[in-house]
């Protein structure tokens, strides 16, 4: 499959802060990917690099097949960029705003998409986008990119300031559009049960790297929490369940509980609890929604 | 492009370090580190009774003779009673006669000349709008006027420009422009110089100098045009800078400097008499200050290089001494400059 | 490109336009007042005798403060929240969008300044020759090239992002404005217009390495 987006080796830093090196992955054409990390993890850093705005100490971004740093503009028109907190230009009406963009975008412009949005904003034609309120402008800019209608959106935390159910419209409809025109997404939220109505694959970060790549139902379906009692109150996890790979942030409740998460099928899991020589009661095992298992893959803390 | 602007940038930052941190050292730091190299001479005068320069020492409280001699105050005073006159008059000092020649202190104030020139004032140095006012010489009063009209030097003629209306007066334009050109002035003009100020006892119009460097003197006088041609000193003198002197006592028409910077006096009847023995002086360059009396002047002429005193007898213009002080030292450092106190134009040197 | 910078700056060019044709206004009516209280040789021999900036001498400051002013209302909003992000993603060429919006702001400047000499002209052609009012023309138009500058010396700095910079940025801009203010001798800046009117082109250049900069991320 043709990938839209290609990240090779990325390494960055911020002074002497690595933030990640050697990073790379793909998102193939007509896919939606989200980016999950905890905060810090690089994930604006991304949205920065791919959207030409921040030069990687080394390795190369490439968006349909030319890096972005040296892109040819017109290439831009195929690509929707969402900059962090839906900044628009204040000074401009929602009017103003359409005709300004729409001269840049000749042929695929889609005005109608762009004041059907508006009407349910319920503002004023004429009010500027600095008197609105942060939803309304969010509003607006997401309007305008589904106006422009690109084949790659870019979206930085897009569900800032939405309200649920605008969210959630929001979401809807930019799943079906992406998956009837074959469109690409690229986006990152903070509110990860957005991502899970609408993303096709997930990438998680973790501070400088990636945890995983992967389609959002293997971990759907994969992924689980494991939990039991322990005989004995211990005070720390155990040295040998830190020491497995496959299991993910082992931790001890206040009451004697061992909790941990992993891609492992139940009874490999016991298994491998056995093989430590590790006493406890029966094992327990939980399906997970997309926020609890980031939470079971990043830890808590 | 990136580099290009960055190259501009590189430049305009160079060119900023090269005029503004010589600019500060020789500014701030020059006068404590070389305080004592960079003053100049002090206040320098002939005396005609010592044949010697007197200057001031100790901030005015001592005098010294470049001669190496050292006087009292008082001493100084009575050896330069042309200068002092007011002093000595105070104190009963002041001799009925001075070398000879019976003094009262209204003849030596009707007789003492002050003189300076600026090389910024040469019309080279200075943007000049090139307008200039022509006074009544024969004033109705006795009082200088100023003129209701202004003229400027076209091409092959003068014409004169009524101040009020903006109007040109073509009368008196011809009238004056007829008057030069019977003459036989070459318009257009070369040089000119004129001090059209109200606050003198007397006006002399202007110095010319023509197109065949031919010099000439210009006023008006009841409303008529004076033109009077001024002989050169001989063909070879070529004049090239001209100015107006305009002294109380009338002993000169004006000064003048040849190609070869060589200065020249023009006597009232017109007469050009080198003055002392081949003084150069380069008004584009140098500034120059006259101090005289009825009997010697002292010219102080500041160059580059130096700092020139010459006495020059006032009765027949030949040199009596010279004291030449050159700079001991030149502490500054070289950079870009913008201004120069040399002229008033703004434009980059480095020196 | 226009048209976001016209929606941008338009009322802040009236409030420019009107407060720098003010000025001149207020200058010449000082002036026509002048003339009428003394009598026009008065002023003619004034304007003669004294080399100073008679008449325009309140004007030193104001095409400066004009470039500046414009170039804060044009590149704050630019660099608020980062929106020139939005700017250089749109699909033309980065050096184009620059120029065209620096283009947009020198040429309203020059609409304004322009519209400033012709009222300065206007008003002292009929009661001054035009050697006098010449010299009250030349002796502002270093002012007003430092208006040009400043606005792309502004430009310069507001679009950098490291504040350690734009400190710097603005002891140069000091310095380079420092040369329009050297002499107010009518005139005297004559033979230096050509290379101050090569300086400001070259500066149409500088606000390129803070938007090279701004597109690699340093702040």
């Amino acid at each position: 499959m043709e990938n839209v987006i290609e990240c090779i080796n990325l390494t960055h830093y911020y002074g002497k802060r690595k933030i990640y090196e050697n990073l790379s992955f793909s998102v193939p054409k007509g896919r939606i990917l989200g980016l999950l990390g905890k905060n810090g993890t690089g994930k604006t850093t991304t949205i920065n690099l791919l959207s030409g705005y921040l030069q990687p100490r080394s390795g190369e971004c490439r968006i349909f097949g030319q890096n972005v740093q040296t892109m040819d503009p017109a290439l831009r028109k195929q690509i929707g960029l969402l900059v962090e907190n839906h900044v628009q230009y204040q000074f401009m009406n929602i009017e103003q705003i359409e005709h300004f963009y729409a001269r840049f975008y000749p042929g695929q412009w889609r005005k109608e998409a762009y004041y059907e949005l508006m009407k349910k904003l319920k503002v004023a034609p004429g009010q500027r986008i600095s008197r609105m309120s942060n939803g309304q402008r969010s509003q607006v800019a997401l309007g305008l990119l589904l106006a422009q209608n690109p084949e790659l959106l870019i979206l930085d935390d897009f569900s800032v300031g939405l309200d649920p159910g605008y969210r959630r419209l929001f979401v809807e409809y930019l799943r079906d559009w992406a998956h009837s025109e074959g469109k690409t997404v690229f986006l990152t939220s903070h509110i990860i049960q957005d991502l899970e109505r609408l993303v096709d694959d997930c990438i998680i970060m973790d501070y400088g790297s990636i945890l995983m790549q992967c389609p959002l139902g293997h971990i759907n379906e994969g992924f689980h929490r494991f939990h039991c009692q322990l005989p004995e109150r211990l005070s720390d996890v155990p040295e040998q369940l830190l020491g497995e790979k496959q299991f993910y942030h082992p931790a001890l409740s206040l009451t004697g509980e061992l909790e941990l998460y992993s891609f492992l099928e139940k009874d490999e899991v016991e298994r491998r609890l056995q093989a430590m020589n590790l006493p406890h009661g029966p094992l327990m095992m939980d399906n997970l929604d997309l926020e609890d298992a980031f939470i079971g893959l990043t830890g808590k803390y | 492009m990136r580099k290009l602007a960055n190259i501009i940038l590189g430049i305009i930052i160079a060119l900023l370090v090269v005029w503004e941190l010589p600019w500060l050292y020789n500014n701030y730091a020059v006068s404590f580190l070389h305080g004592d190299e960079i003053g100049g001479q002090p206040f320098t005068l002939y005396s005609g009774l010592a044949d010697d320069f007197i200057q001031n020492t100790d901030g005015g409280q001592g005098r010294r003779g470049i001669s190496g001699r050292d006087y009292t105050v008082e001493e100084a005073d009575s050896l330069l009673p042309f200068f002092w006159t007011t002093q000595l008059v105070n104190a009963g000092r002041l001799p009925d006669t001075i070398r000879g020649y019976a003094v009262t202190p209204q003849l030596i104030r009707q007789t003492n000349i002050n003189y300076h020139h600026r090389a910024y004032d040469s019309h080279s140095n200075r943007p000049n709008c090139g307008l200039w006012l022509l006074l009544e010489s024969l004033p109705k009063r006795v009082n200088l006027e100023d003129p209701d009209d202004a003229f400027r030097f076209t091409e092959d003629g003068i014409e004169f420009v009524n101040m009020n209306t903006g109007k040109v007066k073509p009368k008196k334009s011809k009238l004056f422009t007829d008057a030069l050109v019977k003459k036989g002035f070459a318009f257009p003009i070369h040089e000119l110089d004129g001090n059209p100020d109200t606050r003198k006892e007397y006006d002399e119009g202007y110095l010319l100098i023509d197109n065949n460097r031919r010099m000439y003197h210009l006023k008006m006088t009841a409303g008529q045009p004076f033109v009077k041609k001024i002989d050169r000193v001989d063909e070879t003198v070529v004049p090239k800078f001209i100015f107006v002197t305009e002294f109380r006592s009338r002993c000169l028409r004006g000064l003048m400097t040849d190609e070869n910077n060589v200065l020249y006096v023009i006597t009232p009847d017109y007469e050009v008499k080198p003055l002392g023995n081949d003084i150069h002086y380069d008004p584009t360059q140098s500034n120059m200050m006259i101090m005289g009396n009825m009997l010697d002047w002292t010219l102080r002429i500041t160059t580059e290089e130096a700092e020139e005193f010459y006495a020059v007898s006032a009765l027949d213009y030949s040199l009596l001494k010279t004291f030449i002080a050159p700079y001991r030292s030149n502490p500054y450092l070289p950079g870009l400059h913008f201004t120069e106190t040399l002229d008033r134009w703004v434009k980059p040197r480095f020196n | 490109m226009f048209y976001k910078e016209w929606i941008k700056t338009r009322w802040a060019l009236l409030l420019i336009l009107i407060v720098t044709c003010g000025y001149v206004g207020y200058e010449l009516l000082n002036f026509l007042r002048a003339i009428g209280a003394m009598g026009g040789a008065h002023i003619w021999i004034a304007m003669i005798m004294k080399d100073e900036p008679m008449f325009v001498r309140h004007l030193q400051f104001i095409p400066l403060m004009a470039g500046v002013a414009l170039a804060c209302v044009q590149f704050f909003p630019e660099m608020y929240h980062k929106c020139l992000k939005l700017t250089l993603h749109l699909p033309c060429s980065h050096l184009r969008m620059m120029f065209e919006m620096l283009g947009f702001g020198l040429a309203s400047l020059l609409v304004c300044f322009g519209l400033n000499y012709l009222i300065l002209w206007l008003g002292m052609r009929p009661s001054l020759a035009p050697e006098l009012y010449g010299k009250m023309l030349l002796v502002a138009l270093p002012w007003y090239l430092a208006g040009l500058a400043a606005y792309l010396l502004s430009a310069w700095i507001i679009l950098e992002g490291s504040w350690a910079r734009r400190i710097f940025n603005l002891v140069v801009m000091f310095l380079c404005l420092k040369v329009f203010y050297l002499s107010s001798f009518p005139g005297a800046y004559v033979p230096f217009l050509p290379c101050l009117i090569v300086f400001v082109l070259a500066c149409i250049l500088l606000p390129w390495i803070s938007i090279d900069r701004f597109k690699k991320g340093i702040e």
